[in-house]
């Protein structure tokens, strides 16, 4: 696991839309994951300026959303999809057909969650899963006490998950109580995997995810298990991490080898 | 798994050393996985004993090691290369071509971390992973935090570490990074012994073998291979909470 520490959140988003660029100059067709919440919002911010400013093409590329709410189609102002399509995709060149997005409102779910695994195969798999924590531990909607080797599927979701949803949503409505998510199996099929979290309410998760033992309890422990992981953290989403000296040292000691 | 705990450090060598002997002698062409850590010399000096009183033949077996020091080629004396060839390597009767070390001088360290993993692949991989703890738990370079499916490449060496090791303690410069084998290329090794010998290891054996699967101790990862060994000396064990599940086995 490589683990970049920076100084605060546009440093973040900046190094997130580094890292993305990077795999797109290598593979413009690259298969890429794409997450929701506030987390990703600076990268993604990052890459529709790289896109207007530089000419970051994406023209190739396929998206697939990671999340969204049991009873929401992609066109509900207040779904996932939604989400990345208004702070990401639009703004992109990227063809309509290339944008495989979760649909909440679909008449069979379950024959839903298995059409869009088997849309993720037909395409090669995953190249680049971008991934934010929640306060649970979670990576997409893997609650607590989900498989670890889990496919995608309907969540219940945790009461802090609904909480913390609920800002999304104007006052006096909550937020859904169900999701569809890509399962962990799913996720840890991904040829790499970006996650990025941010801010002092991320301290504990992130050590337990990054450092705890390997548990369903906090689905993002899993990571551990996979080949080609990086983290980016902010200084205080990283202020809970044991070794984050020696995280630091190593990433400096890459850096002047210009990688 | 199978934990095996013998009386002292001297019991143990002796006690590795046969089930090595042993494996060589079901398969004689055995691909066999050194550590070159300091607990495991005894042990190598029984093989070296084996082979020189002809008990065994080292002819066909094929070496293969964990890490090396980026920087550090074989004729470096503080090499890893170095290290295995004068104490132990050039005194068996072995075919040199069979000997795979990672080269520390290569002059692109990722490409040789890539083309270590396609010898593994191209001979088959290994048969028996002769494995030595590390004091942090850590098996090969893998260090704490290192990730549970990593293959060969380069680990950016923590410098406190190798105040620790002292090898580099009396030289003006050591090491920043190592090549190491990962803990995938660990647990595809058909057979694994795990090496903790004295109270030093003592914790982290403890949390190898009886703590949660976590990346923060990478010999954890054992928990889940099919054909792990341990050996351990009594003092190893001082920190082991189901020592009854275990096998006592006295010297011979």
């Amino acid at each position: 696991m490589r683990i970049v520490i920076v100084r605060d959140y546009e440093e973040l988003s900046r190094e997130a839309a580094r890292k993305v660029k990077t795999r797109l100059a290598a593979r413009p067709d690259l298969k890429l994951g794409l997450c929701a919440g506030s987390t990703p919002e600076g990268l993604y911010k990052e890459l529709v300026r790289l896109h207007r400013d530089e000419g970051l093409s994406f023209k190739r590329v396929q998206t697939f959303n990671l999340v969204e709410y049991l009873g929401m189609g992609p066109g509900d102002p207040n779904s996932l999809g939604f989400f990345i399509s208004e702070n990401l995709l639009r703004r992109l060149d990227i063809p309509e057909t290339n944008r495989h997005v979760l649909d909440g409102r679909a008449e069979n779910p379950e024959k839903h969650c298995r059409w869009y695994e088997d849309l993720i195969i037909k395409a090669g798999g995953i190249d680049l899963q971008l991934l934010g924590i929640g306060r649970v531990g979670h990576i997409g909607f893997n609650e607590p006490g989900s498989s670890l080797a889990s496919r995608t599927r309907i969540k219940k979701l945790d009461e802090q998950t609904i909480q913390d949803n609920s800002r999304f949503f104007p006052p006096g409505r909550t937020a859904p109580e169900r999701g569809i998510t890509l399962g962990v199996g799913t996720i840890l099929e991904s040829e790499e995997i970006l996650l990025l979290a941010s801010s002092a309410n991320k301290a504990e998760i992130v050590s337990k995810a990054i450092e705890g033992p390997v548990t369903n309890q906090v689905t993002a422990s899993i990571l551990q298990l996979h080949p080609k992981v990086t983290v980016i953290l902010d200084e205080a989403a990283a202020s809970c991490l044991e070794r984050k000296e020696y995280y630091k040292y190593a990433e400096e000691q890459r850096r002047r080898k210009g990688e | 798994m199978k934990v095996l705990i013998l009386p002292d450090e001297q019991s143990a060598s002796l006690y590795i050393a046969r089930l090595v002997k042993k494996e060589i002698e079901a398969k004689a062409d055995l691909r066999l996985g050194l550590t070159p850590c300091d607990q495991l010399w005894p042990c190598y000096q029984h093989l070296v004993e084996f082979d020189n009183r002809k008990e065994i033949s080292f002819h066909q077996v094929r070496f293969f090691a964990t890490d090396e020091f980026v920087g550090y080629g074989p004729d470096n004396p503080l090499s890893n290369a170095f290290f295995l060839w004068s104490r132990f390597l050039c005194r068996l009767d072995l075919k040199k071509e069979n000997v795979f070390l990672l080269n520390g001088a290569a002059s692109n360290p990722a490409s040789e971390c890539i083309a270590y993993e396609n010898i593994l692949k191209k001979v088959g991989g290994v048969d028996l992973g002769v494995v030595g703890l590390g004091i942090r738990g850590e098996v090969g370079r893998n260090e704490p935090s290192s990730s549970l499916g990593s293959r060969c490449r380069i680990k950016i060496l923590d410098p406190m570490e190798l105040e620790r090791d002292g090898r580099f303690s009396m030289h003006s410069s050591h090491p920043i990074s190592s090549l190491t084998v990962g803990v995938a290329t660990l647990m595809a090794a058909r057979k694994i012994i795990l090496v903790a010998l004295g109270g030093g290891r003592a914790m982290a054996i403890a949390r190898a073998l009886e703590g949660p699967l976590t990346s923060m101790v990478t010999a954890s990862v054992f928990q889940r291979h099919p054909d792990c060994t341990v050996v351990l000396d009594r003092e190893a064990t001082i920190h082991l909470k189901k020592k009854n599940a275990y096998e006592e086995i006295n010297a011979t």
